[in-house]
């Protein structure tokens, strides 16, 4: 069965935007150095094409971008997401290390469409977590490749 | 010597031959996924090229020793085109019995291309999944081939 991507783009974002899997991920997004809440966590969560647009959301921040998918028989059978993860420079690499963990988590707790009995056959996370610097928006980043296959 | 045995000797010099076909076989497929991937990231609209020398020096060959002519004209081409930010970018020594294509250009700033801005210039995971599958078939029907 073909997945349909619009579909995907919303479960995929929701999953850490809104799903009770994703409230640790929140929970640190948008904190600065001394623990305080700088915006709301929802503002945090952007996609990839925004990241030209200012200001930034606090750090950390999260971008997502859907990569190109996988046709099969003219079907879409794979969809290939990445989450970038940003932190400011000061502060190291420690709270980008620890969202790596929290996304896959996040992922791994409940299959997307499990409740509305959907398409999606297994998601897989992996192909990431490479300590980078990015120069043009002065941020320290990270990311995280996932994997969504069809049923 | 009676049929039988002739065609058990047949078989057991075919066995002997057989990984060394089979691996000569995935490389020639690797190798027409390299060409591939080799022109699709030269074609990439994903980033606007200055010098030339990004375009100009992007080079896929499969890690198997034999892609030292390609990595060679193309490291040139970076230096020629933008001397100052040239850098021997590749990886050797892929895990034995293994193959892989190399996909990269000579540039020192092609690392900073494909991962600032959340990826958006990321001309070599666009190439990678827009042809992995078909080169992947490529080689599988090379393979089938060996048995035929």
């Amino acid at each position: 069965m073909s997945l349909d991507l619009s579909r995907i783009n919303q479960l995929v974002v929701n999953r850490l935007r809104l799903d009770a899997e994703g409230q640790a991920v929140r929970d640190i997004l948008g904190v600065n150095g001394q623990g305080v809440r700088m915006a709301a966590a929802l503002t945090c969560i952007i996609h990839a094409d925004d990241l030209d647009k200012t200001p930034l959301p606090a750090a950390p921040f999260l971008a997502w971008r859907r990569m190109p998918t996988l046709l099969s028989e003219r079907v879409v059978h794979r969809a290939s997401y990445t989450w970038w993860m940003y932190d400011d420079r000061a502060q190291g690499y420690a709270r980008l290390d620890e969202l790596y963990g929290l996304i896959m988590r996040a992922y791994a707790l409940r299959t997307l469409d499990q409740d509305t009995g959907g398409v999606i056959g297994a998601v897989e996370l992996g192909d990431g977590g490479a300590q980078l610097f990015d120069r043009t928006l002065q941020r320290n980043a990270s990311s995280i490749n996932l994997y969504i296959t069809a049923a | 010597m009676d049929e039988g045995l002739r065609g058990f000797d047949e078989m057991i010099a075919w066995l002997e031959v057989l990984p060394a076909r089979l691996e000569q076989a995935a490389d020639e497929g690797l190798e027409h996924g390299a060409d591939i991937l080799e022109a699709s990231g030269q074609m990439t609209r994903l980033y606007r090229n200055d010098t030339g020398a990004t375009r100009g020096s992007t080079v896929a060959y499969v890690d198997n020793g034999s892609g030292g002519d390609r990595v060679a004209a193309a490291y040139a081409t970076a230096q020629q085109l933008n001397p100052q930010r040239t850098e021997f970018n590749t990886i050797g020594g892929s895990a034995p019995e293994t193959s892989a294509v190399v996909l990269t250009n000579f540039t020192a700033y092609n690392a900073d291309l494909v991962t600032q801005g959340g990826g958006a210039q990321d001309w070599i995971t666009e190439a990678m999944y827009a042809h992995a599958n078909s080169i992947m078939l490529e080689v599988a029907r090379r393979l089938r081939e060996v048995f035929r």
